[in-house]
């Protein structure tokens, strides 16, 4: 039982030759302008662990053709189909010009991706011997696995799992854009709850951690690490203490930078968000939107990326953009939609969720900039405050209003790391809050596709339980 | 399309054939599905035309139980020698998990056999999805779109969203339950974005199914109540962080009951030391007028079904019975584990998922309070509406929801309206300070995502006073 490259490599020339007869038959229709055919083939291996043991282990392959078809001013149609036959994908290009003759128009959008070379080449994040992993080869770590509950007699339970995949796409259009990627990936979570008997009072904590990969082979030198980590995490989530509401100083831990920094505006530089005004950062081109040591940089060109790549899923070449450089924000994310409304080129940020017919807009690889801190100095110039673990709540993206759940975080008394606090919420202004950034760890850890540091905020309002 | 497109071509043959199977590799339990689904989305922005999709999904899994270990194998066409393949993989991930996990707690587990059953059913649909053209989906959409734009010159963005799905399933188990169905469900979402000065807002209405294009009878002018909340919401304040009583509308009734409360009834996270409510059954949670239902079978619901994905009837549960935890979820896995019935609630979103436990309509049942007669008790608190999302953690049983917006309560009277708050708790210390609910009953439509599946859900409930709650605002 295993990955198999050679079969994916068979059923990529049937996925190809597919696809070239559903764009001949594309450019028979004259009422259909313009048209885009994108195809998916992925070959996953999963294993599931719950509570100690293997839940599932499970081999599975996605087949998907997605095809878009756009007539005058911006009439449009979409389908998908699961199966690898030119009748079926026939009949429903036939189906897909009748409900495109039924749609109303849409002016903004205007053309397709056009050809160009790709500015830069990438290397495929694409790994042999991932690609062909036998499923004996993952049995170390499923070991492992099912003695983590081991560790630790507080451990309740361990849950998690293991996702490899290659993952092959193409995408050709009728302006003669014809890019293909492939690449493999190798994804671990886990996540420990454990329970303790605090003066008569059970308390529980729960931590997790994950990392995607390329490479198997990095995976496995890692997995200990990812483990540990989620551990401590779980450690530090007992003995919770309750806190007074006022304002604190905050080390956010690079989850936390993720969730309150990276995420929001990585959503909020959304030209589709821009265009539908439901933005904070609308209008904020060229304008301070953060302390001046705030320095975001998006970068399809890093070496070995989790999310670099020449293209994006319309063609588009992609290149390396500079979000915030010194608090100003400097640049939206586009794809062809967007572009087309602004009147400028994509920014190559086009990405699809599977089966999906919406086209979105993503990031690629980001990284804030370090500085010259460790984030041991940080947390010791801390007389009063929070250190901020996680939170899984999002902000309003319209307003920049944030409010949530500290869901994991500690109290910082003198420099040092203290108790867990205890259901505590939190309420900023997005733009207020990056303003107060006053110190930024020269320590960093990579999350997927985001490189993160520690960030130190002058101060956040937190609503304790006491 | 038409109901022809969904042909399976499944014959009696089948069942025999995956007889011989389960034979031929000695596995205790498996479960065959087979299905083939068509769904169309529409999606207007502000009067323009984004998306026209039609997708379909066509395919078989089976999934073997070997000596309490697990074996899954998807195929993407569905024939006889492709099944035979995959029964053979699914037996050999089982007997893999087997020899990779010796010490498996599970091994003695056996899958409980059900009485055999060989039937057919169908949602009951008005107008049938399949025989309405997109134009008329269109048109609906479009104008309740405009509806929505033209409301007032303060909106500024509108995302209008229609779905539906027609879904033929084929059922086949190792214990002879045979289960053939057509179902179907429909969906429409309208966001309305307003703006006033700098202030930005939204609000989302959503009306959902199961059955077919009657859904149009309901959602009538459901852009104009979008559009109505979001303008009505820019003359909110925002709230400022504390204690409060309060009072939860059925739509934030909902999200609590379904988020704090019902994940953490789902058997599967018992087992894995998931739930703080591991051990609880027959403990008092709240006061006695308390009662909480997951009822899989409420009439066009949108989480309704009446069998199940591992092909087990249906049914309404009391998980909550005059205060009392009365029982949990289960599939036949977790069934079989804790020796107990199933209770119908093993969900897959797609023929390639594994069935995992999940709700389908969950509520509190009324009480016999008026709403005016609620904010007329409180003296100095919040009458919380709607949610825009919320999460929680079964594992340690907290959670957060924010709210779409709250009416600030004085001296048992209605003042101004307020946003951005958030409600979070313990759900054990928020079900034993309940003092009052109400006896209007309402549940709202949603997706409910677990395990990377999403699977229609409702959920709701009557309004509900809470004392003491924390509430996060700016």
């Amino acid at each position: 039982m295993k990955l198999n490259s050679d079969f994916l490599d068979d059923l990529e020339i049937k996925l190809t030759t597919l696809m070239d007869k559903g764009a001949k038959k594309l450019e028979s229709y004259n009422e259909i302008k313009q048209w885009e055919i994108f195809g998916g083939i992925e070959q996953e291996l999963n294993a599931r662990i719950e509570k100690g043991s293997v839940k599932l282990i499970e081999l599975s392959e996605l087949n998907e053709i997605m095809v878009r078809i756009f007539g005058e001013n911006g009439k449009t149609s979409s389908f998908c189909v699961r199966k690898l036959d030119f009748n079926i994908l026939s009949n429903y290009i036939e189906n897909a010009l009748k409900i495109m003759r039924s749609t109303v128009t849409n002016p903004e959008f205007k053309k397709l991706a056009e050809k160009k070379n790709a500015i830069k080449l990438i290397e495929p994040n694409w790994n042999k011997e991932t690609a062909n992993l036998d499923i004996e080869d993952i049995n170390p770590v499923i070991k492992d696995f099912l003695n983590q509950n081991q560790k630790d007699n507080r451990i309740i339970s361990v849950s998690g799992g293991i996702s490899i995949a290659d993952l092959r796409i193409r995408t050709i259009n009728s302006n003669s854009v014809d890019v293909k990627d492939k690449s493999t990936s190798c994804e671990i979570g886990v996540e420990y709850t454990m329970e303790e008997n605090i003066k008569g009072i059970k308390e529980y904590s729960s931590g997790s951690n994950y990392q995607v990969y390329i490479n198997w082979n990095d995976l496995f030198k890692d997995y200990n690490f990812i483990f540990d980590y989620a551990l401590e995490q779980t450690k530090l989530g007992l003995k919770k203490t309750s806190i007074e509401t006022k304002d604190y100083e905050v080390i956010l831990s690079p989850y936390a930078v993720n969730a309150l920094i990276c995420k929001p505006i990585c959503s909020a530089i959304n030209a589709e968000l821009i265009h539908q005004k439901s933005s904070f950062l609308l209008n904020k081109l060229e304008t301070q939107i953060s302390s001046d040591i705030l320095n975001i940089l998006d970068n399809p060109w890093l070496e070995n990326g989790i999310s670099s790549g020449s293209f994006d899923v319309e063609g588009t070449p992609t290149k390396p953009l500079q979000i915030i450089k010194n608090g100003v924000l400097k640049n939206y994310l586009h794809n062809i939609y967007t572009s087309n409304i602004f009147g400028i080129e994509s920014t190559g940020h086009a990405t699809r969720k599977s089966g999906s017919p919406i086209i979105e807009i993503k990031p690629s690889n980001i990284l804030i900039e370090p500085g010259s801190k460790s984030y041991i100095e940080l947390i010791e110039e801390v007389k009063d405050g929070i250190f901020f673990e996680n939170t899984y709540d999002s902000p309003n993206l319209v307003t920049g209003e944030f409010s949530g759940m500290i869901s994991k975080g500690n109290i910082i008394k003198n420099g040092e790391l203290k108790e867990s606090i205890r259901q505590a919420m939190f309420g900023v202004n997005l733009l207020d809050f990056y303003r107060n950034i006053e110190a930024i760890s020269k320590d960093m850890i990579r999350k997927k596709d985001r490189y993160l540091p520690y960030i130190k905020i002058s101060k956040i309002k937190i609503s304790g339980n006491e | 399309m038409s109901i022809d497109d969904l042909e399976l071509n499944i014959d009696d043959s089948y069942i025999p054939l995956l007889g011989n199977l389960k034979e031929e590799y000695k596995v205790d339990f498996f479960l065959a599905r087979f299905n083939n689904s068509i769904s169309t989305n529409i999606k207007i922005d502000f009067g323009k035309m984004k998306i026209s999709h039609i997708s379909q999904n066509h395919g078989f899994s089976i999934l073997v139980y070997l000596n309490g270990n697990k074996g899954f194998a998807v195929g993407n066409e569905i024939s006889k020698n492709l099944i035979e393949e995959k029964f053979r993989e699914a037996y050999k991930l089982a007997k893999y998990s087997e020899l990779l996990d010796s010490n498996n707690s599970n091994k003695n587990m056996k899958i409980k056999e059900l009485d055999p059953i060989k039937v057919k059913i169908k949602t009951p649909q008005k107008k049938n999805l399949l025989d309405i053209n997109i134009e008329d989906k269109l048109k609906f959409l479009l104008d309740e779109d405009k509806k929505a734009k033209n409301y007032d010159k303060r909106i500024i963005n509108t995302n209008s969203i229609y779905g539906d799905a027609v879904s033929k399933d084929i059922i086949i188990t190792s214990d002879k339950r045979i289960i053939e169905s057509i179902s179907s469900l429909a969906r429409i979402m309208i966001f309305s974005y307003s703006k006033e000065n700098d202030i930005y807002e939204s609000s989302r209405v959503s009306v959902g199914i199961t059955g077919g294009f009657e859904i149009v009878d309901i959602a009538n002018d459901i852009g104009l109540k979008a559009s109505e909340r979001a303008v009505e919401i820019l003359s909110a304040k925002s709230v400022k962080a504390g204690k409060y009583d309060i009072i939860m509308d059925p739509f934030l009734t909902g999200t609590f009951i379904h988020e704090a409360f019902g994940h953490a009834c789902e058997a599967d996270a018992i087992l894995a030391n998931e739930s703080i409510l591991k051990g609880m059954i027959g403990k008092k949670l709240g006061p006695d007028f308390i009662n909480v239902v997951n009822d899989s079978r409420l009439e066009n619901k949108f989480g309704t079904y009446f069998y199940d994905s591992e092909g087990v009837e249906s049914k309404k549960q009391y998980l909550i019975k005059n205060g009392i935890l009365n029982s949990f979820l289960h599939s036949r896995e977790t069934s079989s584990k804790m020796n107990v019935e199933p209770t119908g609630n093993a969900r897959a979103a797609s023929y390639s998922d594994l069935p995992i436990v999940r709700m389908s309509n969950t509520y509190i049942e009324k009480g016999d309070w008026s709403l005016e007669e609620l904010i007329g008790e409180m003296k100095n608190g919040l009458l919380c509406e709607n949610w825009n999302y919320g999460y929680t953690q079964p594992n340690i049983g907290n959670f957060m929801f924010k709210m779409e917006r709250a009416w600030k309560i004085e001296n048992g009277e209605k003042k101004e309206l307020l946003r951005d708050a958030a409600i979070s708790g313990l759900v054990l210390d928020v079900l034993n300070n309940i003092r009052a609910i109400s006896k209007d009953l309402k549940l709202d439509p949603g997706i409910c995502g677990k395990q990377g599946q999403y699977v229609p859900v409702s959920a709701g409930g009557p309004c509900v006073f809470i004392k003491n709650m924390v509430i996060g605002g700016l």
